[in-house]
């Protein structure tokens, strides 16, 4: 128990450094800023988990784990499936999901249609706002390489792209959606 | 705390196992309705395996089975739900996730190779918000009238969460960090 309740705090500690983090952040990479909230909470739990007794100076002995390792690594499987809930919420729900902007954008509005909402991801561009930033994170992580207006794999891509279509087809039936 | 673990580590490995089942043999519309569904027998089942099972599973050390039997149920449920809460995430990095579907679709494209106006064909923005309002229709958080969407009460509980959420982080919608799209 000990190990869990540490790691609840610690995830307190998660959420606040995160928010001084990308308050802080001034890049386009905001995972950088949560990655790195994780790794000081990590460390928040390591050492508080090391400095403090087993029993906190308040938990009853039935709800005290004898093993003091497997206490440790509960704990830490905790605070990394909390951390990747928060991670979800915060940066592929928020900053990044498209749904998501699309309930804000007509919440704003009042009601939208389909052209405001192309209109709003800048549909009347070459690229669309959407697939611009999409493209370019793909080109400059070595996934896929801009020859001449066109987008072919390199291998990295080629990997998690034939992985992904893979899982893809498992857990939905099909290779498309998106 | 290591028989609640393995336990609930087993049950998602059938959960998922079950679903794949049902999504490859039944082609359910709401795929939603069947993880939750699915999902919700473990919690039982959960409970049962750990009230039949020894504390050591006949395959633990004594070391790691030494737990109070009530905190490892515990601990252990609270392991499940989130695990579920992860493997849910990951479901929808797989299914919603726009860069991922350029991949699978550059790996299908003959030579791994799309010009952009391919891409846009194939996978384009119009699509992709088709796809987006249809899935919020259905899911409730948004109503159509006469070409028109408007959010329903759970989408604006949705909406304000975000933009609060936003606000508490300090971020703004990546399109706003994008100068040059």
């Amino acid at each position: 128990m000990k190990g869990l309740v540490l790691a609840a705090v610690a995830f307190v500690v998660l959420i606040a450094l995160s928010t001084v983090f990308l308050r802080l952040y001034r890049g386009r990479k905001h995972f950088r800023a949560l990655l790195a909230a994780f790794g000081a909470a990590l460390g928040v739990y390591g050492v508080l988990h090391r400095a403090l007794p087993p029993d906190l100076g308040f938990l009853p002995g039935v709800l005290l784990e004898p093993h003091g390792g497997m206490d440790f690594a509960n704990g830490v499987l905790v605070l990394a499936l909390l951390f990747h809930g928060f991670w979800d919420t915060a940066y592929a729900t928020a900053i990044t999901g498209l749904s998501t902007n699309v309930i804000v954008l007509i919440g704003r509005a009042g009601g939208l249609t389909t052209s405001d909402l192309l209109r709003l991801h800048h549909a009347d561009r070459e690229v669309d706002a959407v697939l611009a930033w999409r493209l370019r994170n793909l080109v400059q992580g070595g996934y896929v390489a801009s020859v001449d207006g066109a987008y072919r794999l390199r291998t990295k891509g080629r990997i998690i792209g034939a992985s992904a279509r893979s899982v893809k087809i498992l857990l939905t039936g099909t290779d498309a959606g998106g | 705390m290591a028989k609640g673990i393995l336990l609930s580590a087993a049950l998602i490995v059938v959960w998922s196992a079950a679903y794949i089942v049902v999504v490859h043999v039944r082609r359910p519309a709401r795929k939603l309705t069947v993880l939750t569904g699915l999902f919700a027998v473990t919690i039982p089942l959960y409970l049962l395996l750990h009230a039949v099972t020894p504390p050591d599973l006949g395959v633990l050390p004594a070391a790691y089975a030494a737990t109070p039997s009530r905190l490892g149920l515990v601990n252990g449920l609270v392991i499940h739900l989130l695990l579920y809460c992860t493997w849910m995430q990951g479901f929808y990095y797989v299914d919603r996730s726009v860069t991922l579907r350029l991949l699978v679709e550059l790996v299908k494209a003959p030579g791994g190779r799309l010009a952009l106006a391919d891409v846009r064909a194939i996978y384009g923005l119009a699509q992709m918000i088709d796809r987006r309002m249809k899935s919020l229709v259905e899911s409730g958080y948004v109503e159509e009238t006469n070409g028109r969407f408007v959010l329903t009460p759970k989408g604006r509980v949705l909406g304000t969460g975000i933009r609060l959420l936003r606000r508490v982080l300090g971020a703004r919608y990546y399109f706003a960090l994008d100068d040059a799209p």
